[in-house]
């Protein structure tokens, strides 16, 4: 390969021939010629000294006035001693390029004054009329001249000013003198002149170029040096970076032997650097690994080995070795330009390990093992150590190794005592703990260590994530480091992990917990579970129901979380819209519903109540959620039918009296009826008229009867009757129907107001009226307490004598008024019915209770305490309301229920009086 | 209300005056019957008050009186009846044993009392009795 600087030579210095020049090599071209001129000076100066004063002694005897030849030898050897001094000065500055100009003008004007001189000597002492003497001075002039073109060529301006003023006086007083000889003396004069300044330029040009040859060799020398230097710069940085490579390098000539191996390759096989020299043959230096069993695959055939190692179809492709000692390289080889072989080997253990490492762990998380399993092995691996392990702190200074990798395989989990272990330094310095080679030596007291005879350890703490330290990792080998090792950072990493991990796996497993005890409690209970999910489009879906599902709905859980409506169908049609509803409503308002329906099975039998009671919540994608609870509440159904049963029956105790005085007195009619007919009939007085009117008599008695006892039998029906919608008035009826006889008897006055209605409620006809007789019979007695209390307020008086003519009459007439209201609000939708009373009102102090079951305030026998309770379930049931006030005479009750109020075009107002007549008539 | 019945029968048992108190007039209809056809005089009021109005005027020997009736009822009427006629005998009919009780509480002194529903021979055999008293 070429240096870079011959390239750098080839382009930018002169070439041959090139004869233009910059400014700056001008310049210093003619530095050096003025540097010449000061060479050649002394020799000019010389000259000028010796002449004068042999042309003085000379021309002595013919000069008129000699002090002038004094004084002219005396100017021209000062002139020329200037001219010495002006020289030494130049000899010991040695100015540089820039200066020699002003040194040039320094030489040009001593040049000129020495040429003035002699030009005045000329015109001064030359003779005029000797031809001989004139020819002397020419001679001498024209000698001085040449002496000076000679030496003051170098210059050229410089000679030109030193022999202008000597040859032009002289050819001008020859020339002036006008007679032939010395006319020819000024023109050969003149023709001298001439002929120097063209020598003086020719050798003036001579001079020039050959300096300035002079100068491009110097600049050839010196760029040749520079490229020189370039070139060693060059080498030493390739061998630098061939030396600091990471990776091993050799080279090899055609014959397989070596031509350099850097230093890399023996810090990788130090036992081969003997072998890493140039001659080597590869062959030796494979034998020598083999040797040393750095390849195992090679111990079986170590020659076909070679062969395949030297073999040229092994070129330009990657190999990878495992080493004998665990190491692992690249080994790339490529034919090089001379024939050759260039040998690349490439230290990969460190990123092989890495890779271990990840796989391991990957495939540990694929497989779903043991995480802590993994790491450890990924750990050794990662490291290059033999063993690794993961450590929790327990109490006592108890140390339990919960993973470990045993060199080849997991090891058991175990404990030890912390005292004397490594781990203890560990814990001490708080984070790592680093020993590259004598662990075991350093811990005597290890047994974990002395038995595999450890030699570096590392050891690092890890923390939960609130920072606290709950164990160690650490990872031990039986060889000492060789070098230093990657580990720390790659420890760090897996400390951050394991700690994760572990709150992880203690999460995972609360949770498992938790959800254990969440579907033992949801399977063993003895309800449904169930999780319900309203998406926003109003679609229906069980994301969870527990196994109560197959006994409460007789549907699998399985299969209800998969289809929806297999659990919607097992409901009743009408339980199952308003379920849904319900729920719609609670999604609205996420107040928490609780529902009450009916599920059967397929067949339709087993009828069962159940009751879901859940809270909606809305989750984040917008649907509602309701965790719920579906409980049976059959037999509660059950108790409650039965409640109501009673209390059916209790209000019927209460109208018992009334009833049966009613019953009695057709009866009566009946009885005396008869016993007349029979009496008429013994006496023999019978007569047909009689007894036909009679017998018409009892039919209709019985028929009064019947009515009766029909309106107790539909009253007291065990079976609730069904919801329905109808004319609250009718109930009203019923009510006094029964009711009106016993209160006038009991000097009860019954006030109705009753104006037309037409509006519908809904709910169960005979329930209503069971409200209103209990309510009536509530009236009925508070008015009869009252009067009670009144009457044996009045003994008391006639007792002590006080009493006036009252006494007399006694109480007669109205005891008592019962006023009873039915109003109704089609704005609202409403329907009040009002009962008030006379009785004298509740106390305050129990007012608010008087709704709640088994309360009461008559005595023991007179009343269950269920019929203001029942009344209030009732309403309620019906979407209605009951109150209750004081009105200062007495109490009045209200029950408020929701209507509708159909309208006549619809014809549903005809039905309903219709079937409200169909019910008056039974 | 139905406006009071008076029925004069032909005396049988020595010009004795039968006084009956009914509310349902249909019953004071049978009871009246009957007596007649026994051949006792009798009258029939359908309440209280007008029963001691009429006994202002007439006295009866014997009232027969329901006991449960609107307004004034018979143990009331009775009070006012055994101030006003003292020896009047009381005959009680009531479908109610309570208002028996009632009547004994409230110091009457009845000559009897009679169950509804009412036989009409034990009727006619305590009036007889009650006929056969001093």
């Amino acid at each position: 390969m070429a240096p870079p600087g011959d390239a750098r030579l080839g382009q930018n210095g002169p070439r041959r021939g090139d004869r233009q020049r910059s400014e700056g090599t001008c310049a210093a071209l003619r530095a050096e010629q003025t540097r010449v001129l000061y060479r050649q000076l002394p020799l000019v100066v010389l000259l000028n000294t010796i002449v004068p004063p042999v042309v003085a002694v000379l021309t002595w005897p013919q000069v008129g006035v000699p002090v002038w030849l004094a004084a002219w030898t005396a100017a021209i050897l000062a002139a020329n001693l200037g001219r010495i001094v002006l020289w030494m000065r130049f000899r010991q500055i040695r100015p540089g390029d820039a200066e020699c100009r002003r040194w040039a003008l320094y030489a040009t004007i001593a040049a000129g004054l020495n040429g003035a001189l002699w030009g005045i000597a000329c015109l001064a002492f030359m003779p005029a009329d000797s031809t001989i003497d004139q020819l002397a001075w020419v001679a001498v002039i024209l000698a001085i001249s040449s002496a000076s073109m000679a030496g003051l060529s170098a210059r050229l301006e410089v000679y030109y000013v030193a022999a202008a003023p000597m040859l032009l006086p002289l050819a001008a007083a020859f020339l002036l003198r006008g007679d032939t000889v010395n006319v020819a003396l000024g023109l050969l004069t003149l023709v001298y002149a001439g002929a120097l300044a063209l020598f003086a330029r020719n050798i003036h040009a001579a001079l020039r170029q050959s300096l300035a040859l002079q100068f491009d060799k110097d600049k050839l020398l010196q760029t040749l040096a520079l490229a020189q230097d370039d070139t060693v710069r060059v080498h030493t940085r390739l061998i630098h970076a061939i030396e600091n490579i990471s990776v091993g390098l050799i080279l090899f000539d055609a014959e397989n032997r070596v031509i350099l191996g850097n230093s890399r390759f023996n810090e990788f096989f130090p036992f081969l650097a003997d072998l890493n020299r140039p001659g080597t043959p590869y062959r030796d230096i494979l034998l020598e690994t083999i040797r040393r069993g750095l390849f195992p695959e090679a111990q079986a055939d170590p020659e076909a080995w070679i062969a395949r190692r030297l073999d040229p179809e092994r070129l330009n492709q990657d190999r990878e070795y495992v080493l004998g000692d665990g190491r692992c390289f690249q080994v790339w080889e490529a034919p090089s330009s001379d024939g050759g072989t260039v040998s690349v080997w490439a230290d990969v253990t460190d990123a092989r390990r890495r890779e271990t490492a990840l796989s391991i762990l990957v495939e540990a998380s694929l497989k779903e093992e043991s995480f802590l399993e993994s790491v450890v092995q990924a750990m050794a691996v990662r490291a290059g150590y033999r063993w690794a392990g993961v450590a929790l702190h327990r109490e006592g200074g108890e140390v339990e190794v919960v993973a470990f990798w045993d060199g080849e395989r997991p090891g058991a989990p175990f404990r030890y005592a912390m005292a004397g272990a490594p781990c203890e330094r560990v814990l001490a310095t708080g984070r790592v703990c680093h020993y590259s080679a004598g662990a075991s030596e350093m811990f005597p007291d290890a047994p974990l260590l002395r038995q595999r005879g450890v030699e570096a350890y590392h050891g690092r703490v890890f923390t939960d994530s609130s920072g606290e330290v709950v164990g160690h990792l650490f990872a031990m080998n039986d060889r000492p480091d060789r070098g230093p090792q990657a580990t720390p950072d790659m420890f760090r990493l897996f400390a951050l992990w394991v700690g994760i991990e572990l709150e992880r796996q203690r999460a995972e497993e609360a949770y498992r917990e938790s959800e254990r005890r969440f579907q033992s409690v949801a399977s063993n209970m003895p309800g449904l579970v169930v999780q319900a999910r309203i998406a926003p489009d109003g679609g229906i879906a069980f994301p969870f129901l527990s196994a109560g599902a197959r006994d409460l709905l007789d549907v699998d859980p399985e299969e209800g979380m998969e289809n929806p409506d297999a659990v919607l169908e097992r409901l009743y049609p009408e339980d199952r819209d308003s379920l849904v509803a319900a729920m719609q409503r609670s999604r609205q308002t996420l107040e928490p519903c609780s529902v009450p329906f009916r599920v059967t099975r397929p067949d339709g039998r087993n009828l069962r109540w159940l009751r879901m009671v859940s809270r909606p919540f809305r989750d984040g994608g917008g649907d509602t959620v309701f965790d719920g609870l579906i409980l049976d509440i059959t037999e509660q159904k059950r108790a409650q039918l039965q409640l109501m049963q009673t209390s059916k029956l209790a209000t019927l105790g209460e109208i018992a009296a009334g009833v049966a005085h009613e019953l009695n007195q057709p009866l009566n009619v009946i009885r005396m009826a008869a016993d007349n007919c029979l009496i008429t009939m013994e006496t023999g007085e019978d007569d047909p008229e009689y007894n036909r009117e009679q017998f018409t008599l009892i039919s209709g008695q019985t028929e009064r009867m019947g009515q009766i006892i029909n309106h107790l039998r539909q009253f007291s029906r065990l079976e609730p009757s069904s919801v329905e919608s109808f004319d609250p008035r009718s109930c009203l009826d019923n009510a006094l129907t029964l009711l009106r006889r016993q209160f006038e008897l009991d000097g009860i006055a019954v006030v109705t107001s009753l104006p037309a209605t037409r509006g519908v409620v809904t709910g169960r006809a005979n329930q209503l009226e069971q409200v209103l007789i209990n309510l009536f019979t509530n009236a009925r007695d508070a008015i009869a307490g009252r009067a009670e209390q009144g009457r044996a307020e009045q003994e008391r008086a006639e007792q002590e004598g006080t009493a006036g003519s009252s006494s007399q009459a006694g109480p007669l007439g109205v005891r008592g008024t019962i006023r009873v209201a039915m109003t109704e609000d089609e704005a609202e939708g409403l329907v009040r019915i009002a009962v008030s009373d006379t009785g004298g009102g509740i106390p305050v102090d129990i007012i608010d209770r008087i709704f709640d079951p088994f309360f009461t305030t008559k005595d023991v026998g007179k009343g269950t305490g269920l019929g203001l309770s029942i009344s209030y379930s009732i309403v309620t049931a019906m979407h209605g309301r009951i109150e209750v006030r004081n009105t200062g005479e007495g109490s009045s009750f209200l029950v408020v229920l929701p209507a509708r109020f159909p309208t006549i075009e619809t014809g549903e107002l005809a039905d309903d009086t219709g079937g409200g007549a169909a019910r008056a008539a039974e | 209300m139905p406006s009071p019945e008076r029925m004069e029968s032909s005396a049988g048992a020595a010009e004795k005056l039968v006084m009956v108190i009914d509310d349902d007039p249909m019953q004071l209809k049978q009871i009246g019957d009957f007596l007649r056809r026994q051949g006792i005089r009798c009258v029939l009021e359908g309440n209280g008050f007008s029963a001691i109005q009429t006994i202002k005027s007439t006295v009866p020997d014997i009232i027969l009186l329901d006991v449960r009736m609107p307004g004034l009822d018979g143990i009331q009427t009775a009070q006012v009846v055994q101030r006003m006629a003292k020896n009047t005998k009381i005959i009680l009919m009531s479908g109610h044993a309570d208002m028996l009780t009632a009547a004994a509480e409230a110091g009457l002194e009845v000559f009897a009392t009679v169950d509804k529903p009412l036989p009409l021979r034990t009727l006619s055999r305590f009036i007889h009795e009650a006929f056969a008293q001093p």
